[in-house]
């Protein structure tokens, strides 16, 4: 149908279910979604994501364990609006990835120092010259 | 509760043993695949199922039922051939839905075709195939029935027809009806399913959720399905 959008995109192997869970988090604490902010019924989160709705209701339900997401009486799922919880999520995502390039540069023989300088370096606004 | 109980089934279409003591029993509220080679008996079960065909032995139970016109009455059938002519129109095969099942939600089927392009007074032979498929998809889910079958309801479809017809099944979805469709494109449906039905010769190589063969083995459905039948593969 017209003005659908797209289905969303899973990796090969990994649960569904938390592939799920992790890109509501990464637009929670990208600010896709505020803090306070309503998200769409199971229905329609399925529906978009092109995912099974049991699937789904998982996914929210463990994001509530979580408390990104709260259930408020009679309407329905939001945001939750504690923002220092989504800070305390976006630093855990953050140390997650910085874990994974760390791990990468050892592994590749580059010293910590070189590392961070690349960081630094790729991080500066504009472009770089690596 | 079990919305679909298979118990002991035999069918031979000829000479050929298609089931064998089939055992199967499946949940309420679920959307389910059902793979497995060309040939092996997919349409069959399905047929079965929807009392199009009838068991040679053993018992199907559908929602609590065993009477073919009962089962008729809450079974949504999408076969792989509509039984109408290229000079009908899509219309008048809305009025015979329409008429024919009590369930046939006529305003449904209007506004899908409408969000899908087709018009209803075009003839069935104006139409591609993945068009037809679409027809045939709309039709079946626009009844609210209990349990829908659906025959390879990806065939001849282009990737974005897929996805929309895959979206409309997400759509329709109810936790109180079940949802049984064949197809061997698993990379598309994987995400849209509960569980997924593997079949091999006479019988069930597994029953599982898909979610739980990514958890387990770390593989796509569609690397998991290669597995089941490669030389010494899990069978």
């Amino acid at each position: 149908m017209k003005g659908d959008t797209v289905s969303w995109e899973f990796d090969e192997t990994r649960p569904l279910f938390q592939q799920i869970v992790e890109a509501i988090t990464k637009d929670i604490v990208s600010g896709k979604y505020e803090p306070g902010d309503k998200i769409p019924s199971v229905r329609e989160f399925a529906v978009e994501a092109g995912v099974n709705p049991n699937t789904m209701q998982k996914a929210l339900s463990a994001l509530e364990d979580s408390g990104l997401i709260v259930t408020m009486r009679n309407s329905g799922r939001r945001v939750t609006d504690d923002t220092s919880l989504i800070a305390k999520v976006r630093r855990r995502s953050a140390v997650s990835a910085a874990e994974s390039y760390i791990q990468f540069a050892k592994a590749s023989g580059l010293s910590l120092e070189e590392a961070i300088e690349i960081l630094k370096e790729v991080g500066k606004d504009g472009e770089h010259n690596l | 509760m079990a919305s679909i109980i298979c118990k002991n089934v035999s069918k031979k279409l000829g000479n050929k043993v298609v089931w064998k003591d089939l055992d199967l029993t499946i949940g309420e509220g679920k959307i389910i695949g059902l793979a497995g080679p060309s040939g092996i008996g997919k349409t069959t079960l399905l047929k079965l199922i929807a009392t199009f065909l009838e068991p040679d032995s053993g018992t199907i139970t559908v929602c609590g039922e065993q009477k073919e016109d009962k089962i008729k009455s809450i079974v949504s059938f999408m076969p792989d051939k509509l039984q109408f002519g290229n000079d009908m129109k899509v219309s008048k095969i809305v009025d015979f839905y329409g008429s024919h099942y009590k369930d046939f939600n006529k305003e449904k089927c209007t506004r899908y075709l409408t969000a899908f392009d087709i018009s209803a007074e075009k003839t069935m032979g104006a139409f591609s195939r993945g068009n037809i498929e679409t027809i045939k998809l709309i039709l079946t889910m626009s009844r609210n029935a209990k349990v829908y079958l659906l025959d390879e309801p990806l065939a001849f479809t282009d990737p974005i027809m897929r996805e929309n017809i895959i979206k409309t099944i997400l759509k329709e979805y109810r936790d109180d009806a079940t949802i049984l469709m064949s197809t061997h494109l698993l990379t598309d449906v994987e995400a849209a399913l509960d569980e997924v039905i593997i079949i091999g010769e006479n019988k069930i190589i597994c029953q599982k959720s898909v979610d739980e063969i990514r958890e387990s083995t770390g593989k796509s459905l569609l690397n998991f399905y290669k597995d089941c039948f490669k030389e010494g593969g899990q069978k």
